[in-house]
């Protein structure tokens, strides 16, 4: 009651305070920003949570992982894990503990352009693209092309104006070059780097092909050992295939890229129903079980090393045995791997928004909201969010990455959430419009609000019914297409300069030609 | 093959994945602390602020129990009776359907879902221009929710705008909403004397009065505040007058950030729970503990026009803090989600209602309203946007569900057997035991390859939405109503649905 009292006698002093109190909510730069802390949504109880990781360190102790390595052998064997003659190879659950407790927290995630450096710690989100999408769903067709360099090039210079957009993950494989993985590599690097200032990562399956990107970053900064002071490039894959096995390719860029000091990317995906188990508690076990192993040969490369704790359950429609990416399963066991990951300190990077409509439609809108904006509010560090994928991960849609920008603006709303302190709570104002004109409109908190408090979103529709007839009745993704070509036709940035730009075309077979990278190559 | 495969699957059918009252509350957009904050200012609002326009039954009973009128005539409530009345609701209820079925119990964090609404328009099958709504666009809707498993009860979503006396458009909307569903009903009305011929009908639909009371499958309410902070003296008398359902009273409250309501989303928050408060006190000092479903629907201003917008982070952000606010008190809630601001069922639709409606049911709000069908900014209904909502709620409410943790799901015997085994989980007994009851399956999301859906000649969702529309409304014209008592009902009031639009073969689908 005292409270009461002093909350009322604070709330009726006038509104002087009100009013400096919300200059100062009008001052704030932007409606959102990138690492707006997430975890209020909590799927998992802290008990459920326990459990679950007790039986993943007894699925690791007692069933182990598969066919590991040599190079993986080289740094376990010495440090206490066991090679049964099954070829599986078992971590203690005290080492494990052990390497837990020294787990990296934190990091510093380099861009091209400092000014887009960012941290990644505690529950901060960060949302990222993702994906190894072979097509390209094409607006007037709607049929699926397989992806050429351009296109890469083409959604990196989008994603580099896409504000929520925070990271860029490499979104698909580029089918043109997919028989030659060397100068695919390459140029999938040269292709992010030409067209995005952001931080950005690259899918490599290729042990041998790291070194050599490395040396790439190095010319493009005109400094041997420049990148790896400042890596703005992060590199990774899927390590273990499921379940409980060691994939040899992906295991190799694992090791090799802990050792240079690197953080690892990871996803591990395992698929509830055919290679992990139908129920999802036990998909989280065995998901935690094989990111852990990801987790302890990092840490045994190099003690506290950063990784991105990649637990990416898939989900089945078990009516047909193929991935679901759409469905309330997976945007509800993501969301708890995310949970977990916050819960035992690990950093967590999730995938979301992975529809099964194969066109941006009604279903896909809501499909993508309903998994990303759940995988947000749990506290994701990177929600894979996988702006403008369709079709189960199988095809990438220009005009799906701008739609997919606006629904994640409003996610970032939720993040952000609602402030309450005296003048936001607005005793004052509410006083001052009941007996004054009585309504806010045109109140100083409103006109002080409207662009700190309100986010607007790019090109979702607000018209009226008759202002929209009048425009010819368009749908979102009609809107989105004409904005593509806006936002494609002279947006030609110059990250690379022409001195790097030698300097990378005399070293490595760069595919993307000069003329494609300018206004009037007839792309768009 | 691959069919056999599937048909011997589908058949064994078990328990299924999601159904109404799932338990939500895991998504706390608001701090214990900041929810208290909120409520003191509410009690300061009510306290010092008061409500204007109280109408004279209520004036006089809260007189009585210490409320004060100050020198501006409006109704101040002192704290303490405030804590009073909410601790003294109903914090739990029932909403019977014609068909038992379709009951619901409505308590703590239990989620439902359904539609609601007052749109005027509405958009055909296929089209892209919406016309006016009608009585019998009203029969058809209840028909096509009455087939839809995720919406759990029915509120006419839509006015027959072809009407024009206020009597004979509330018996019709009555008529019509009964007579297409056995669903649980919402009521509203124009007038509070049109609830008494109302209830007279519904009795005779339930065989006697009695009959009805004891399981009333419709109730009424309405939104009697006029913001900010007045009474409305029509809906306020709707809301009294609603009580004679035996029924809850469903108040709903709306206030419009930056335009009827603060810019500051804490500041709106604050003022839709006094509002939302002062109708709960309204009818429970009235009628101590009849129970009510308190809707504080916090509506959000697009501030560089001033009109309203149903689909923004702001609107779905501050709904699920009302819902969880309205939670913390006890009180059974209802909040709007999935009035997305797009004109046709498109992609902005689909992520506008999935952000909203996934927000309000983490939160663990009873009743989510408006969260199917409606479009434009609550200006239209889609046939085939309630179809496709309908599978977004079943995803929505597969993930309020949760994950099970015990033993047997913790998996570490199957893992091993499989591990020791052949590989992979297809052919285990715990995937075709959980095939069913684990995962919930959409009705028309397309799940096909990419190869098969442009064989099929790419369609989008609609496509499907309106075959389907067209499938259930051809065929489906339930009998909820007995037809000797329906003849009677025809000679004692102006129905207008003629019986033979509501029977198939009538040519409208």
């Amino acid at each position: 009651m005292i409270q009461d009292a002093r909350t009322a006698a604070r709330s009726r002093r006038g509104g002087s305070i009100a009013r400096r109190a919300s200059k100062a909510l009008g001052s704030t730069a932007g409606v959102v920003r990138p690492g707006q802390s997430g975890g209020q949504y909590r799927p998992l109880s802290d008990a459920d949570m326990q459990r679950i990781y007790t039986t993943a360190l007894d699925v690791l102790e007692n069933i182990g992982i598969g066919d590991p390595i040599a190079e993986i052998l080289h740094y376990a064997l010495p440090q206490g894990c066991l090679l049964g003659e099954d070829n599986r190879l078992r971590f203690p659950r005290a080492l494990v503990d052990d390497l837990i407790a020294i787990a990296a927290q934190e990091y510093p995630l380099y861009a091209p352009d400092p000014c887009k450096d960012r941290m990644v710690r505690g529950k901060e989100v960060l949302f990222s693209s993702s994906g190894e999408a072979v097509t390209v769903l094409d607006f007037e067709t709607q049929k699926f092309r397989p992806t050429i360099l351009t296109d890469l090039y083409d959604a990196a210079r989008l994603g580099d104006q896409l504000e929520h957009i925070h990271n860029f993950g490499q979104p698909f494989i580029v089918a043109e070059y997919s028989h030659d993985t060397y100068v695919h590599d390459m140029n999938i690097g040269y292709a992010e780097l030409a067209g995005t200032s952001k931080s950005f990562a690259l899918g490599i399956s290729v042990v041998d092909h790291i070194e050599p990107l490395v040396a790439l970053f190095d010319a493009y900064l005109g400094e041997e050992g420049g990148f790896l002071k400042r890596p703005f490039c992060t590199f990774g894959g899927c390590p273990i295939v499921s379940p409980l096995r060691f994939g040899k390719d992906n295991a190799e860029v694992l090791v090799k890229v802990a050792e240079l000091g690197l953080v690892a990317d990871i996803a591990v995906a395992p698929q509830a129903g055919t290679t992990s188990p139908a129920a999802l508690a036990g998909t989280l076990v065995q998901c935690f079980a094989e990111t852990l192993a990801c987790f302890c040969v990092v840490n045994l490369v190099k003690p506290g090393a950063a990784i991105n704790f990649g637990m990416w359950p898939f989900i089945s429609d078990l009516r047909t045995g193929s991935f679901s990416g759409g469905s309330g399963e997976a945007a509800l066991i993501s969301a708890a791997t995310v949970q977990l990951c916050n819960h035992f300190g690990f950093i967590s990077s999730v995938g979301a928004g992975m529809t099964d409509a194969k066109t941006m439609d009604v279903q896909a809108g809501y499909e993508k909201a309903i998994s990303v904006a759940t995988a947000a509010l749990a506290g994701a560090n990177f929600v894979a969010a996988y702006p403008g994928i369709v079709g189960s991960l199988m095809g990438q849609s220009f005009e799906g990455m701008i739609i997919d920008n606006d629904m994640i603006g409003n996610i970032q709303r939720l993040l952000r959430g609602i402030e309450v302190t005296d003048a936001t709570l607005s005793y004052d104002v509410i006083d001052a419009a009941v007996f004054g004109n009585g309504h806010y409109l045109g109140s100083e908190q409103t006109l002080e609000l409207m662009h700190s408090e309100y986010l607007y979103p790019e090109i979702a529709d607000r018209l009226t019914p008759g202002a929209w007839a009048e425009l010819g009745s368009k749908t979102l993704y009609q809107q989105a297409h004409e904005r593509v070509g806006e936002m494609l036709a002279d947006y030609y940035p110059t990250y690379i300069d022409r001195e790097a730009d030698q300097r990378i075309r005399d070293r490595f077979p760069i595919r993307l030609q000069p003329g494609d990278m300018a206004p009037g190559n007839g792309r768009w | 093959m691959r069919r056999g495969r599937m048909a011997r699957r589908e058949a064994q059918a078990g328990q299924a994945a999601v159904s109404p009252g799932l338990s939500g509350g895991k998504y706390k957009p608001l701090s214990e602390a900041e929810m208290q904050a909120v409520h003191r200012t509410v009690l300061d609002v009510l306290e010092n602020i008061g409500i204007a326009d109280p109408i004279p039954i209520v004036e006089e009973h809260a007189l009585k129990k210490g409320c004060k009128l100050d020198e501006h005539g409006r109704l101040c409530f002192p704290r303490a009776l405030v804590d009073d009345v909410i601790a003294e609701a109903a914090h739990d209820l029932t909403f019977h359907g014609q068909d038992p079925k379709f009951d619901l119990d409505l308590r703590q964090q239990r989620v439902h879902t359904y539609g609601g609404g007052e749109a005027v328009t509405i958009l055909d099958v296929g089209a892209t221009e919406y016309r006016p709504s009608t009585l019998l666009d009203i029969y058809d809707v209840a028909r096509l929710v009455d087939k839809l498993d995720n919406i759990h009860a029915f509120s006419r979503l839509i006015v027959a705008t072809e009407m024009s006396g206020r009597l004979a458009t509330d018996i019709n909307t009555a008529y019509a909403s009964v007579a297409g569903t056995a669903k649980h009903v919402a009521l509203t009305f124009g007038d509070a004397k049109n609830i008494e011929p109302t209830l007279e009908m519904l009795h005779m639909i339930a065989g006697g009065e009695k009959k009805f009371r004891e399981r009333p499958f419709a109730h009424g309410g309405g939104c009697p505040i006029i913001s900010p902070l007045r009474y409305g003296q029509d809906n306020c008398e709707v809301c009294i007058e609603s009580v004679k359902f035996g029924a809850p009273v469903w108040i709903v409250v709306a206030p419009q950030a930056g335009a009827t309501a603060p810019a500051a989303l804490a500041g709106a928050l604050v003022q839709v729970m006094a509002e939302a408060l002062a109708c709960l006190l309204m009818v429970n000092l009235v009628y101590p503990k009849h129970p009510v479903i308190l809707g504080p629907w916090p509506f959000v201003s697009d501030l560089r026009s001033g009109s309203f917008t149903g689909g923004g982070g702001e609107g779905a952000l501050v709904s699920a803090a009302a819902a969880q606010i309205t939670n913390y008190y006890g009180l059974i809630s209802s909040v709007a989600a999935g009035m997305s601001d797009s004109k046709l069922p498109d992609n902005q639709a689909g992520y506008e209602k999935a952000i909203a409606v996934t927000l309000a049911a983490h939160a663990g709000c009873n009743n989510i309203s408006e969260s199917a069908g409606m479009m434009g900014s609550l200006m239209g209904l889609s046939f085939e946007a309630l179809l496709i909502d309908n599978d977004m709620l079943g995803t929505v409410l597969r993930t309020v569900r949760g994950i099970e943790v015990n033993e047997e799901t913790l998996s570490y015997d199957v893992i091993a057997n499989v591990v020791r085994g052949e590989g992979h989980f297809l052919r285990e007994q715990q995937t075709l035991a959980l095939m069913r009851s684990e995962y919930e399956y959409p009705q028309l999301a397309d799940r096909l390859t990419p190869g098969e859906w442009q064989d099929i000649g790419s369609p989008d969702i609609r496509v499907q939405a309106g075959a389907r529309v067209k499938q259930i409304l051809s065929s489906h014209y339930p009998g909820y109503i007995d037809p000797a008592v329906d003849a009677k009902i025809r000679d004692r009031f102006p129905i207008e649905l003629e019986r033979v639009a509501m029977l198939a073969g009538n040519g409208r689908w």
